[in-house]
């Protein structure tokens, strides 16, 4: 899974039609459509004091929501140690506190960084609701998209270039979506909140329960949409949840354990099947009415691609152990698991399918509290294929070491 | 053809670099060279770059070429070596001088002198070449900041080219250069010549990177000659009565049915430490240093400067020491100050940035299908191209292995043809011939190569490449911004 950087051809006037260029276009949106359908991020809420780490900074603006009602209160939100807010505004119906990464925390691009967000509450309730890393201002920003042009068939030569100069300007427009959000997820045994922003249709739940008489109830948005779940895989149709998400919409999954033993093992959404594909040109090829339609084929992807995944780069932090030997899942998306594991218990990877033996992890210390794992060296871990990972206190997959 | 010649031509020299050139016509006795899309011996895949070529032959009665002569005219100007790459060019008339076409512009090398022998006038020979040799051993680097801004801004190989060229001090009125095709993501010069990395982007990108004989450095990409008027409308039509020579032959240098070419990918990686000395620096009280830092790989980003200073005794002593640095793409120039009145040593002394990772993983491989029949006696020839550090991508790959293997998968139909010189002919010029004892219609095909006499007369020896050979769809392909879907042209690669 290389990390993906787009490349879209430029047009000018009087050159040749290169099927070179169309196919790097093509190379483009189809990769644009694997954005649109990767595993996107998965953040924990959480009430207590708690860090979240991110191992790259992407993007300009950190949104830290949370919510705080009751007493006297204090809410510190740090960034690497440096506290760059401490209020006691009390916000019971939730407030998004934005911070300009240029201007505080000093985190250089690329750089990792902590974020801990804490409350001093005498009597209160409080709930960090989530963490995203956005390049826009507001966290539910859609970035600059530029809408690609139609293909009829009947265009001028001048509208002809007009029109491929327009898909490669959308491209361009695409560019920060392609650097998907880290794709990994706790594997909670209690009941837990979490944080998404929907791409998919489908909510696909996986989970095992057992123990005495065990109920495990799971919401989206408040709104129960399995109750008493049994081991096995819960198929959610976001369309028919009452007050749901749409598609771009971050939305609440709760995980409610009242009794028994619960292990949530994946969460993932899936989507209709999705037919529209860039195509292939190849040296001498015609270029008539079926080129037309081949080239409308662009529109339509990068269309589609952007109503799912809007042109604004974000991603999520994951969060610091929030119980003892914790579990993680992960999709193969990205080629490198950044991972902390500072203790005497091992680490391990885990093959989900347990046919595989389990790949020790080499503790992380305080000094250097994070490590790297090549995914790649995993020859039965396939592009995009499911892991586990035990005993980590804190995951992160990224494109680089 | 018709009509008389009247042969004049000029040679002009800068003696002294300022621009003021001296008519040393009077002079010359006699002049040769050549220019090329390859070099000599060499397949027009290589993506070797070659320097044009001069040899004139002056006439010294007077002394006046003699370094060793204190009373010759130039002596001041060519003792020592002094009119070592002094710039030169040379024009060539055949219709009385009403208008003159440059054969020639370039840089001398330096003299060859024959004296006066029974036999022989006393002359001097000057070697010359084009205006590459200027900047080819000229090594330049980039800056971190350069290297970014080509990542960012998503450069073509033209951009590139520019920069380079900018970099090793060509001015921008000296390049004439065709729109780029390709993308290519990373590029930089770490102490290297710009010229030869010019000529391997454009052998990556299917190019010519050259400088013509008005001494303008041209790019001419993969679809030029598809293109540029000079190599879609004939420039010269030849019958019988207009050449002395005409040869054909089928060439093997550039024969193969497989074509492999290697890209090598590259992305940025995180934060971290991207250079520490191997061995601690020590600096002696009161002086200053540079300290050449070379990374293992590029930087795209500077994340910052970490030291420390200590005496020998274990005092710190930092403060008493400055680091002024100079990022370089890879690597940087830490000019090191010692204010102290201790020898101190450095430690820890790093670098944090974000390098470009990646190198040679994948490859694209072509293989005849259009003349597949031909191979099946005869058995695979295979062309590798590697290390060329601009192929980024599998699709840049793929495009250039194909447009080689089209090239190369039949024996290369080559003409050669000596006439009567035509000053103004380029490289890539079309040419025609009509030469019924040996060709039923026509022969069209490009000029590869021009080799060139003045003595007495001006010939010209043209090679060319046959057109059909180079573009299947010669003439048919689609223009962008004059087709459109009913104009029933075809895609290029």
């Amino acid at each position: 899974m290389p990390q993906i950087h787009l490349s879209p051809p430029l047009w000018q006037a009087g050159e040749l039609l290169s099927a070179g260029k169309l196919n790097q276009l093509s190379s483009d949106a189809n990769a644009i459509k694997g954005a649109a359908i990767a595993p996107g991020a998965t953040f924990v809420r959480n009430g207590n004091d708690s860090v979240w780490h991110f191992r790259r900074r992407r993007w300009r603006y950190l949104h830290v929501s949370f919510t705080t009602a009751g007493g006297f209160f204090m809410t510190r939100i740090q960034i690497n140690a440096t506290t760059v807010y401490n209020n006691g505004t009390l916000y019971p119906s939730g407030t998004t506190q934005v911070f300009d990464l240029d201007a505080v925390g000093g985190v250089a691009v690329g750089a990792a960084y902590s974020v801990s967000v804490s409350y001093t509450a005498s009597i209160a309730t409080q709930e960090t609701t989530g963490i995203v890393e956005h390049t826009a201002a507001t966290r539910t920003g859609l970035g600059s998209y530029s809408t690609p042009a139609s293909w009829s068939g009947s265009e001028t030569a001048a509208q002809f270039l007009s029109d491929l100069q327009s898909l490669s300007s959308t491209v361009t427009s695409l560019a920060q979506v392609v650097i998907t959000p880290s794709s990994t997820w706790l594997r909670p045994t209690g009941s837990t909140v979490f944080e998404r922003r929907r791409k998919l249709r489908y909510l696909v739940v996986n989970l095992t329960v057992g123990g005495d008489t065990p109920n495990v109830d799971i919401f989206v948005n408040s709104t129960t949409v399995v109750n008493n779940a049994t081991t096995g895989t819960h198929v959610i149709d976001l369309n028919g949840v009452s007050g749901g998400p749409s598609v771009r919409d971050y939305y609440r999954l709760e995980i409610r354990r009242t009794t028994g033993t619960m292990l949530v093992n994946t969460i993932e959404e899936a989507g209709d099947v999705w037919s529209t594909a860039a195509p292939a040109w190849s040296h001498g090829e015609l270029i008539n009415a079926g080129a037309a339609t081949k080239l409308g084929y662009y529109t339509t992807l990068l269309n589609e691609s952007y109503a799912i995944l809007g042109a604004a780069g974000w991603q999520m932090p994951q969060i610091w152990r929030p119980y003892e030997h914790p579990r993680w899942g992960l999709h193969k998306t990205k080629r490198y698991l950044h991972y902390m594991r500072n203790g005497s218990l091992p680490a391990s990877l885990q093959d989900p399918a347990s046919v595989q033996p389990d790949i020790s992890l080499s503790s992380t210390t305080t000094e250097e509290p994070w490590s790297t794992y090549d995914l790649d060296t995993i020859d039965w871990l396939a592009p995009g294929g499911l892991l586990y990972v035990y005993e980590c206190d804190c995951v992160w997959l990224d494109d680089t070491p | 053809m018709a009509g008389t010649r009247q042969l004049r031509f000029r040679l002009w020299v800068d003696w002294t670099f300022s621009g003021s050139y001296t008519d040393e016509s009077q002079y010359m006795i006699d002049a040769s060279g050549d220019m090329s899309i390859s070099p000599p011996s060499s397949g027009m895949t290589s993506g070797q770059g070659i320097v044009s070529q001069m040899r004139i032959t002056m006439r010294n009665a007077s002394g006046r070429f003699s370094p060793l002569r204190t009373d010759g005219a130039l002596y001041s100007a060519i003792r020592d070596g002094r009119g070592y790459h002094a710039p030169c060019y040379l024009e060539v008339s055949v219709n009385g001088g009403s208008s003159y076409s440059r054969v020639f512009t370039g840089v001398l090398k330096l003299p060859q002198e024959s004296t006066l022998t029974s036999s022989e006038g006393p002359t001097v020979t000057f070697d010359a070449r084009s205006m590459e040799e200027k900047y080819l051993q000229r090594r330049i680097s980039l800056t971190q900041g350069q290297l970014a801004a080509i990542y960012d801004g998503g450069l073509t190989e033209k951009d590139i080219i520019v920069t380079f060229l900018n970099a090793a001090g060509v001015a921008g009125g000296d390049m004439t250069l065709d729109p780029g095709l390709f993308v290519v993501p990373w590029a930089w010069l770490d102490d290297e010549s710009a010229i030869e990395e010019c000529w391997s982007i454009a052998a990556a990108c299917g190019g010519r990177f050259y400088a013509d004989p008005d001494g303008e450095f041209l790019y001419e990409n993969m679809e030029h000659w598809q293109t540029a008027t000079r190599s879609t409308s004939v420039q010269l039509a030849l019958g019988r009565n207009d050449f002395d020579s005409f040869r054909i032959h089928l060439g093997d240098d550039d024969l193969y049915n497989v074509v492999t070419v290697e890209a090598s990918p590259r992305v940025i990686g995180g934060v971290d430490i991207i250079w520490e000395p191997d061995s601690t620096p020590v600096i002696p009280p009161g002086t200053s240093t540079t300290i050449v830092a070379r990374y293992d790989a590029p930087a795209y980003a500077i994340a910052g400067l970490q030291f420390s200073a200590a005496d020998q005794g274990g005092g710190a002593r930092t403060s008493s020491v400055t680091i002024t640095p100079t990022y370089y793409a890879q690597r940087a120039d830490l000019a090191v100050v010692n204010n102290a009145a201790y020898q101190i040593i450095l430690f820890p002394l790093r670098i944090l940035g974000v390098p470009v990772i990646g190198g040679p993983e994948l490859e694209s491989r072509s293989v005849s299908v259009a003349n597949a029949a031909y191979w099946t006696d005869r058995g695979d020839r295979t062309l590798s191209i590697r290390g060329n550090p601009y192929i980024q991508t599998s699709s840049h790959a793929g495009v250039l292995s194909q447009f080689l293997l089209d090239r190369c998968e039949y024996p290369r139909l080559i003409a050669q043809v000596g006439l009567p010189g035509v000053p103004s002919l380029r490289l890539g010029d079309r040419v025609q011939i009509t030469d019924a004892p040996t060709i039923t219609s026509t022969f069209t095909g490009y000029i590869s190569a021009i080799r060139w006499t003045l003595a007495g007369a001006f010939r010209q020896e043209l090679e060319l490449i046959h057109t059909s050979q180079m573009f299947a769809y010669d003439g048919n392909y689609f223009v962008l911004n004059t087709h459109n879907f009913a104009s029933g042209r075809r895609a290029f690669y």
